[in-house]
């Protein structure tokens, strides 16, 4: 049995998870404490990926991202290789889809912080961007954490928009999602059940691991 | 150091509109009925709210003129503010609270001595009392060295032996500090042990009518409770002597 589309797909995780924390939870501070004008248009736009088909999401990240599309050729331009078909393709792509399940749940999250704590810190001295990493980030680390595992969960199902922007190539782009709809075309079923099996210890003990987080959450 | 404020806003139920002015050692309370709009002015003074127009100067510094568009933002106000129930960080020890805003780390200590919490430096605002958190709250706001101290019913939820403990440590700090103190409460009495100037203001501005019933109805009562009975110690002589 071969494990390399599971651990693919948990590096893929991983390093989405990472990325989609690092954009995802000033993005969410900004929409909560300072909204601006025209801040719907941008949230509803963010929102998008829930709404869409993977498959459409992913048709259009290929037209910009593929040969033809403007990211595609300034990539094919500088760095003298294709985009799409690329670990790193996926990674953009599954980042690109993830932004609402990441935004949503850090935007409840910071919503719950006392705002005053946020005008004594402004009145202490401190600057909007200090007082995210000295008093928002670590008053809602439970929260950041439940955020981050199920960006997690959700990376490990990808499927439509990995597929459309880096097809299924051994060991770069084919991730466990992909080997077990691949193993049932070709009728492989005992790898099929093997690897389902594993993404459903792994996709269990994730949802483990956020109801614990919760009920700490709930009581602190 | 002399504070200049004129403030208008329209609320929802009535236009706010005074003038008022605190020089440097002095306190001046906000006192009035609840939803007068004294939390709005003090909020106003601190740069949290806007006014419609305006201005509010502090010595040679405008920190707000809504005419010349000039609005300084409350971290570049350099100010003290401990609100009605302490918003210490509740991730940070008591330590660590004071010296959130600190230019000068030397003055922790000493201000934690003076506020008599030095022993719960090390723990968490969860695990201390309302009084200590109140107390550690305005150490927070002292240790910012501030050039207006605002206090917005710090109080207000507090047993009547920790108020009378918390007023006696104002008393003793308002002179040394050397800068004007605005108090916010609907405490006549806090507001007659502590002030050296009342505003009353009812809906949003000064009410002699308010005033006078205060002066007439409190005013001798608190004469036969002298305030300086509350006095225990003199944190002062603390803090001039560790500085």
């Amino acid at each position: 049995m071969d494990y390399t589309p599971l651990v693919l797909s948990l590096q893929l995780a991983g390093i989405t998870t990472l990325l989609l924390l690092l954009v995802a939870a000033p993005l969410a501070y900004i929409l909560v404490f300072y909204p601006m004008r025209g801040i719907t248009f941008v949230e509803s736009l963010l929102g998008l990926p829930l709404v869409l088909p993977p498959t459409v999401f992913g048709f259009f990240l290929l037209m910009v991202m593929g040969p033809e599309g403007v990211v595609g050729r300034l990539h094919q331009s500088s760095l003298g290789s294709p985009l799409i078909f690329t670990f790193g393709s996926i990674v953009i792509a599954a980042m690109l889809h993830g932004i609402p399940y990441a935004v949503q749940p850090l935007k409840s999250i910071f919503a719950k912080l006392d705002r005053r704590l946020l005008e004594s810190a402004s009145v202490l001295g401190c600057s909007r961007f200090s007082a995210f990493f000295r008093v928002v980030l670590p008053n809602s680390l439970p929260g950041i954490a439940s955020a981050a595992i199920l960006c997690f969960a959700h990376t490990m199902g990808e499927f439509g928009v990995i597929l459309m922007i880096g097809g299924s190539i051994p060991g770069e782009t084919k991730v466990a999602s992909i080997a077990v709809f691949e193993y049932v075309e070709a009728m492989r079923y005992q790898e099929a059940w093997q690897l389902s099996i594993a993404l459903l210890l792994v996709s269990y003990l994730i949802l483990l691991a956020v109801n614990i987080l919760e009920r700490k959450n709930h009581a602190a | 150091m002399l504070l200049n404020a004129i403030i208008t806003k329209k609320l929802a139920h009535f236009d706010l509109n005074l003038t008022f002015s605190c020089p440097a050692g002095e306190l001046l309370t906000l006192a009035g009925p609840s939803g007068s709009g004294k939390t709005t002015i003090i909020r106003i003074l601190a740069g949290l709210d806007k006014p419609d127009s305006g201005t509010v100067v502090l010595g040679s510094k405008t920190l707000l003129d809504s005419s010349k568009n000039i609005y300084l933002e409350p971290r570049s106000r350099k100010l003290g503010y401990v609100f009605q129930e302490a918003s210490l960080f509740p991730h940070l020890s008591v330590y660590k609270n004071v010296a959130f805003g600190c230019i000068n780390p030397s003055l922790v200590t000493p201000l934690l001595e003076l506020m008599e919490i030095s022993h719960l430096s090390s723990k968490k605002p969860a695990h201390v009392s309302g009084g200590e958190r109140q107390r550690a709250a305005l150490a927070q706001a002292l240790a910012s060295e501030p050039e207006m101290l605002l206090l917005d019913e710090p109080f207000s939820a507090l047993d009547i032996k920790t108020r009378h403990s918390l007023q006696q440590t104002i008393l003793n700090i308002k002179k040394q500090l050397n800068i004007p103190i605005i108090l916010v409460t609907h405490d006549v009495q806090e507001a007659a042990v502590l002030s050296d100037q009342i505003v009353a203001v009812e809906d949003g501005k000064r009410s002699e009518d308010w005033l006078q019933r205060f002066q007439a109805i409190v005013l001798p009562a608190i004469d036969r409770v002298a305030p300086r009975h509350w006095l225990e110690s003199d944190p002062v002589e603390k803090l001039s002597s560790t500085a």
